[in-house]
Parts: C-alpha cells; structure tokens; sequence
C-alpha cells in the first residue's frame, strides 16, 4: 500500500503510476474581503455543481458519479485500491489567481463526501431541520436490489442494520457497502468503491426479517477528519440568522454533538454563491468550516440544525451544507495577481496525503480582500499511485 | 541542454494566455499552416530541442532555466507537448466545422490528461461561444459543456479562452465533459455565437509548470530534485510554452534553457 520509500516512489512514476489534473474556475459574483468560498459551484473545469437533490436528504459525492447530476470533482483517475490493493496518493499541487484586486489569496484542497440541500423553507425557516441520513429498506433476492424512500446518489456509502429480525441473506452488519443506484428508490449493493464502479454488486439470497435500515457513512472511515460548511448556492434575499442549534454524529460515534459558537450566518452583502455562509471579518463569524465541538476529530453525519435569532433569511436561496474533508498538505498561499504557486508533497512538505477511491477533489478559497468578478483560478494536482 | 530564446511580435492582454510556439526565435515559430480542418502533428525538431529518441529508456526533464527583461512576459509559463492540431477553425460562422483525424495521436495514445487550446491564428473580434465533439479517453464521443470565449479582440497567438475578468474565462484549455480525464480527437467544432477570425484546436498535454517573478532575474525550476515528478518527455514529442502574461507581450523576449536526463 503507497510507497514505501522514495525509490518506490521513482519507480511508480518512472513506471507510468503517475498524471496530473489541470483544473480552471472562474470567480461570480464579487467576493468580498475575508470570505471563504467553495469554487464547486463555479463554471469552469471541472463543471460546475448546482447542488441537486432532495432537501434535507445527505447526497453522497463521488469522482466518478458526480453529485449525480455533473461532476464537480477533479478525474484523477478511476479506482485503484480494490483493482489493485495500491492507494493513490497526492505529489504535488499548484494555483494561479489572476485578479485586479483580492490578494493575497489561500488555496484549500478538500474531498467533498457530499452535502445536503437547503431550499426555500428551509433555508428562511426558523425551526429545527432534521436531515435525512437513512432510510428503511426491502430486499429482493431475484433482483439482487434493495427499495427504499429517498433517492440516494449513486456510490453512496452505507452501513446495514436490523432490528426484530435479521438482515437478507448476503448482507451483514458493521460492513460498508457501496450503492450502485438503479432508480430513485432501488439500488444494488456492491463490496467496494470499485466494484460499485465496475457494476459488481453483492448476491442477495433472501428477503431477511424484522426492519431493516441503511446509513450513509462517509468515505473518510468514521468521517475521520470531515468538516462541515455552510455553501450558497443560490443567494437569499436579505437576512442573516445565527446557528442557534445543531447535532451532529462525531468520528467516535457520539451523537448529540454541537458545533460551537453560535456561528452568525453571512448577510445579504456576504450570502451570493460559492460564499461560505459563516466566514468572514464580522463577529461570529466562523471560516472555512463550523467549529466541532470538544476534541472532536470528525463527522459521521449531521443530524439536525437551526438557524435562528440574528435575522432570518428570505426570498429563494439555496444553500448546501456540506461535509468535506481537507487534504493534509493541500494549502497553497498565493501572495499576488499572477504569481504562480506550488505544493511539492514529497520533498517540499512531506505529507503525500492519500486520496481515497472516489475522492471528489475541489478547491476553497480565501481572500483578504474583495476579489473582483470574472476571476480565473488555474490549478493542478499531481499524483501517484503504488502498491510498496 | 536546449536553449530557447522566443519574441513576440503581437500585442497580447494583460492576464492571458500566448502561446509562444507561433512566436519568432528559437525555435522556430510555428504557424499552423496545413490542410484547414484536417489534424496535423508538429515536427519534433522544430520544437524545443531535447535531443534524440532514448527508447526504451525514458527521458526526463530536469531542470528549466526562463529569463526575461520584458514585464510584459512576467508570469507563469506551462510546457506542452503539443500533440496535433487542426487548423483554420471558422468562427465567422455557427456551422458546424468537422474536423478530421487522418492519423490517431502518436503520443498519449489513450487520450488521458490530453487537453484542447484553442489558438488564434488570426485577430479575433471576440464575444463566441461554441461547444465541442471529441472523442474521451474510453473512446466515447462526448460533447463539451458550452463555453464562452475572450469577450473583446484578440491577436494572433493568444488562446481565446483566456481572458481575465471574461464570464467563465481566463483559462488555457477548453472544458471537458462530465468526469473526462483527456481527448482522443476532436471530431467537430459548433461555434454558438459568432467570434470572428481563424483559430487553430489544438490537442496539448501539460507536462510542467515554471514562473517567472521579475525581470532580469533568472528562475530555475529544478523538477529532478524540487518536485515530486521529473516530467516524462516522449520520444517524438513537439514542446513550447505558454505564457500567462502580465502585459503585452510584443517586442518582448524571453531566454531560457532546458535540461533533459534520460535512464
């Protein structure tokens, strides 16, 4: 698994192991000074996301299945780590910001596990929003798929249970599963990330007993490392609530647990698109991500929120709150227009962080000025993979 | 060692992308000149000299040395293997201009990481759009998202995707769709809104990165030891620069030289 020395390192790449990504996004609206943003939503390479989906329901994203509408994950390749039991792991990055005004700007690499829709009511609503991490389901052994109530992305992880009986035949508990999505309600079951990807999916033999549930998880196992943000999408029309509320599942699997700080939601001037809702100069604000609570290292999954207090939101915004996992290693400091900056992981800042099977690689934004509109953002990322 | 020296003769725009290779110098400039439409490959010696064909060992870049007294050539500059390209692409017009491929790529052959420029061959007016039909690196035809190009006019030898402060501009290589990961061939060019002007599609793969931060002072990228992967430099291959430039770049000059290993 990876590279054991430098010399296996060489080796790999001398061997082919090895390519590059060449990425470009383009800045709108205006970013104002002291704002985090994530580029997803920005047209350019690779496409932009508009967050689909349903509202409220964990929406699971992947390099080769997208958000399920495009694909705003950097392709770095297909899966290795099944097809070949090596890991892929990042070498070098680099970024170049072209703009009349903004700098000095960063550039945070993240995987983005996926997010979950926030529209209309629930984005100007003041109540507690419960978001939907499972679902019930039934087996069928002569179709080897499983129905369920909401419409999961393909490759979308999950873990099993049953309660009052037992799970169909083939399937077990405390075992991640990858779904290969066969209509908005049905799926089959694959081992692996690469097997979901390959269309190998798992032989249920039986319809199994009692009720049984499936969870997403995310790729990071135990959600080790996941963050969590809230991303415009579409800019409400005025109003600026607090984080009054939330829960969330932490990487030990805790519930209950709150990000901290009662984080002030952007205002009119701060909430357009790609902008980080809760980053920024003001008070209470909070950027790139919401603080996690105690020692806390991860999120499984989040469980509810409220925004209220502050000022509610109105008008037909649309926001994302997303769960990303930033890359070790993956900030670049861009100190003027033009200057071209890169991240060697291997020799410069020893980290060669490993990218896993599916990774949806994409870039966060800070600048400490108000970045003009129309910017382009050019990136690479190297990478390599290898089995010593 | 290969030593170029390169100077523009047109003006360019501020935060754009030229592309050097149409530039007068050493090596010599190269215009695109063949059958309209049709792909062509470049010749490997009139590229930037990196000596003779190694197979089967592997032949590697070490190092770039890049130096200009011009502030116009100030910025970041990318080495391409240009691996075809089809010239005489018509953005007076919204037909459809298909593209043939006489010959597959010689080089990268499966497509990956293998990225279309599209380059003005003529002065553009600007303000097009189009979209593109190319076939991925699994072989299937796929259509590009539609993308805007430069919004005001362009010289000869700027990439007309790359205007900064352009709605989704500022970019050397045109988008691929969803998930794609490089080009086989181009099969056809649909232009949505006329741009005016000639450009040449050209396929390129990135092999390295190199900045330059002031005039007069050289900078060296040494990627055999700063970096994590020497770039691999087939047998055959065409290489030149872009430049994402801080001014104009005509009557300019930029110097440089390129080491080579090979194993």
């Amino acid at each position: 698994m990876g590279f054991a020395s430098l010399d296996s390192l060489i080796s790999a790449i001398s061997g082919g192991q090895s390519d590059r990504h060449d990425g470009a996004k383009t800045t709108s609206p205006v970013h104002t000074a002291g704002g985090w943003h994530a580029l997803f939503g920005l047209n350019g390479f690779p496409n932009a996301s508009t967050y689909p989906g349903t509202d409220l329901l964990f929406r699971a994203c992947s390099a080769d299945g997208g958000d399920g509408t495009t694909f705003p994950g950097a392709p770095i390749g297909g899966p290795v780590e099944d097809v070949a039991g090596m890991t892929k792991h990042l070498t070098a990055i680099s970024g170049l910001v072209v703009a009349a005004a903004g700098a000095p700007w960063q550039l945070k690499l993240v995987d983005l596990e996926g997010y979950y829709r926030l529209s209309t009511t629930n984005v100007t609503g003041t109540g507690s929003r419960v978001l939907i991490n499972s679902n019930t389901f039934t087996a069928n052994a002569g179709t080897d798929e499983i129905t369920y109530t909401n419409d999961f992305t393909t490759y979308t992880k999950v873990q099993l249970t049953n309660s009052g009986g037992a799970l169909p035949a083939g399937l077990a508990t405390l075992t991640d599963y990858w779904m290969i999505r066969t209509s908005a309600t049905t799926a089959r079951l694959a081992t692996s990330y690469a097997n979901a990807v390959a269309g190998t999916y798992v032989d249920i033999t039986g319809a199994g007993t009692g009720t049984h549930t499936l969870t997403i998880q995310m790729r990071s196992p135990n959600g080790a490392g996941v963050q969590a943000a809230f991303v415009v999408q579409t800019a409400p029309t005025a109003g600026g609530p607090n984080l009054s509320a939330s829960s969330y599942v932490n990487h030990a699997g805790t519930a209950g647990r709150a990000f901290q700080g009662s984080p002030t939601m952007g205002a009119a001037a701060d909430a357009y698109a790609t902008r980080i809702l809760h980053s920024g100069n003001a008070s209470g604000r909070y950027g790139p991500f919401l603080p996690r609570q105690g020692s806390d290292s991860g999120i499984r999954r989040v469980e509810s929120f409220t925004w209220s207090a502050g000022t509610a939101y109105t008008g037909s915004g649309v926001v994302a709150l997303a769960l990303m996992r930033p890359i070790p290693g993956g900030d670049i400091m861009l100190p003027a227009t033009g200057a071209l900056c890169e991240r060697d992981l291997v020799n410069q800042l020893v980290t060669m962080p490993r990218v896993r099977d599916g990774a949806c690689l994409g870039w966060l934004l800070f600048g400490t000025g108000a970045t003009t509109t129309n910017t382009p953002i050019t990136t690479t990322i190297d990478y390599a993979w290898g089995d010593d | 060692m290969s030593h170029l020296r390169k100077v523009p003769s047109q003006a360019s725009a501020a935060g754009r992308w030229v592309d050097l290779s149409m530039a007068s110098g050493n090596p010599v400039p190269n215009y695109y000149a063949s059958d309209p439409l049709v792909g062509a490959a470049l010749e490997s010696d009139r590229g930037v000299f990196f000596g003779y064909d190694v197979a089967p060992a592997k032949r590697y870049l070490k190092s770039a040395v890049l130096c200009t007294p011009t502030a116009g050539l100030v910025g970041a500059y990318r080495l391409l293997d240009y691996l075809l390209y089809y010239p005489f692409v018509d953005l007076d017009t919204t037909d459809q201009q298909v593209l043939e491929t006489p010959t597959p790529l010689a080089r990268y052959a499966d497509g990956a990481g293998v990225r279309l420029m599209l380059v003005a061959q003529v002065p553009q007016l600007g303000g097009g759009s189009l979209s593109y039909e190319y076939e991925n690196q699994d072989g299937i035809v796929r259509t590009s998202p539609v993308f805007s190009l430069n919004t005001t006019a362009d010289s000869i030898a700027t990439v007309v995707t790359s205007q900064q402060g352009a709605a989704a501009g500022g970019h050397p290589f045109a988008p691929l769709a969803d998930g794609d990961t490089g080009i086989r061939r181009v099969t056809a060019i649909n232009p949505l809104a006329l741009n005016g002007g000639l450009v040449s599609a050209v396929l390129v793969r990135p092999l390295a990165d190199a900045a330059i931060r002031e005039i007069n002072v050289p900078s060296e990228s040494v990627y055999a030891t700063e970096r994590p992967r020497p770039p691999v430099v087939l047998d055959g291959a065409y290489l030149n620069l872009i430049v994402n430039c801080a001014a104009t770049v005509a009557a300019g000059q930029v110097a440089g030289c390129l080491t080579f290993v090979w194993d």
